[in-house]
């Protein structure tokens, strides 16, 4: 096959020529930052759909405390129910795919892999919320309703040497409404509370998917930094050819078995100058 | 998730603390006299349950119980103000779908039949039913408050 490989700009008025090897070594860089950003953003989905279901869910309590607006009352309660329904599948997408992006990265290394496949079973052994959400996946895909029940509540506290009232609100799955075994993994059934508390399932569960994105950002942390290392070096030249304008930076496999049409082409420059994930990962160059 | 607490919150009586379930086909709102001031009552248990009116079911049904919180005060408020002997308190109010539930603490069970017979027929209510409950105050409390707080 007949190639041309090139770095262009976005407006593809500069390019500059790559050999075979050198294409063949951005596009593998581009993937595994791709992956592990995958990782990250993935589990930032997960946290942010719980600040989501967090924020409704204090919004629900302050309505259900006063009692003052039962229209507003009964738009919520649907977009909690949402909320929840979202951070599951988020859940679920984080770690379905998460063995698939490490072992994207490490190819070779099975031992990580496994050793990986290991921490999350062990997170499937030793934490109820971990199981519970993964049968919940299941349950709210085929029922589409993840909140049965809500609490509010007001208890009378000593704070500050003075009698105040204190305000809690609470959204629980009931176990009753799960229905039975065939609905519902009847393993996780059988050890399922009367009510389970949404938000301590969730905060529990969180916990676990912590760590095991931390492991996973730890496994390809080297990784991490050879393809970051490798395209910025390909961006600071096009750079320093070019100008900074013409920061934001492609590459493109061109070949005549298509006509001379453009076979393949993707960007690099935004996984190296990554505005979004710098904390996460320590990668940016702002 | 501890709420701030808003400015127009239900009106619970001072020393009172309440719970409202909310469910897809139930509703429970409750409100409990404090456990201090239960523990320190002396009397017999009195249950008087008021079933709602056909009305006020029908409102309960086009709110979805959303005003139920609001009528529980209610009930609460009027026999509050037509028991108003020292030594009769009530402890518990409970509300679902079908009655107002309350509990109140006299020296005798005659205190409180007396009041009710004095007290105006309410629009809200249908015939109340009353029953003596042979528990001390706090057990009553402590087992009508694990039926909802989990």
């Amino acid at each position: 096959m007949d190639s041309e490989f090139y770095l262009t700009s976005r407006n593809q008025e500069k390019s500059l020529p790559l050999n075979d090897e050198q294409f063949r070594e951005l596009k593998r860089s581009r993937k595994r930052l791709s992956l592990i950003y995958a990782i990250v953003h993935k589990f930032r989905l997960v946290k942010c759909n719980f600040a989501l279901i967090e924020k409704q869910m204090a919004q629900l309590g302050v309505l259900y405390a006063s009692h003052r607006d039962v229209a507003r009352i009964e738009e919520l309660k649907p977009q909690l129910n949402a909320a929840i329904n979202n951070y599951i599948l988020s859940a679920r997408i984080f770690t379905s795919q998460l063995k698939r992006h490490v072992q994207g990265c490490l190819p070779l290394e099975r031992d990580l892999i496994r050793e990986l496949s290991d921490a999350m079973d062990e997170e499937y052994q030793r934490s109820f919320a971990y199981r519970f959400v993964e049968a919940l996946y299941d349950y709210v895909t085929y029922y589409g309703l993840s909140c049965h029940a809500f609490q509010s509540r007001s208890t009378l506290i000593e704070e500050n040497g003075e009698q105040v009232r204190r305000y809690d609100f609470h959204a629980y799955v009931e176990r009753d409404f799960i229905g039975g075994p065939a609905d519902f993994r009847a393993s996780i059934l059988a050890e399922t509370p009367e009510r389970v508390d949404i938000r301590a399932l969730l905060t529990e569960f969180n916990t676990s998917l912590g760590r095991l994105h931390d492991m996973a950002i730890n496994m390809t942390k080297e990784v991490f930094d050879q393809s970051h290392d490798t395209i910025s070096e390909f961006v600071n030249v096009f750079i320093g050819q070019f100008g900074a304008q013409y920061a934001n930076v492609f590459v493109v496999h061109k070949t005549r078995a298509f006509g001379d049409k453009v076979y393949d082409r993707f960007p690099i420059s935004m996984y190296v100058n990554n505005h979004n994930l710098s904390d996460e990962l320590m990668c940016g160059e702002q | 998730m501890r709420i701030a607490a808003p400015d127009d919150f239900v009106a619970v009586p001072d020393d009172y603390e309440s719970c409202d379930v909310v469910s897809i086909n139930y509703r429970y709102f409750s409100m409990w006299l404090r456990a201090d001031l239960v523990a320190s009552l002396e009397g017999v248990v009195t249950e008087v349950q008021f079933p709602w009116s056909s009305h006020i079911s029908s409102d309960n049904f086009i709110s979805r119980l959303n005003k139920l919180p609001e009528y529980a005060l209610q009930a609460m408020a009027l026999l509050q103000s037509t028991l108003q002997a020292k030594n009769c308190r009530i402890i518990c109010c409970e509300a679902d779908k079908f009655r107002c539930s309350l509990a109140l603490v006299a020296p005798l069970p005659q205190v409180v039949y007396q009041g009710l017979q004095s007290m105006p027929c309410p629009d809200i209510f249908e015939l109340p039913q009353m029953e003596n409950i042979d528990m001390s105050p706090t057990d009553y409390i402590n087992d009508h408050r694990q039926r909802y707080e989990h």
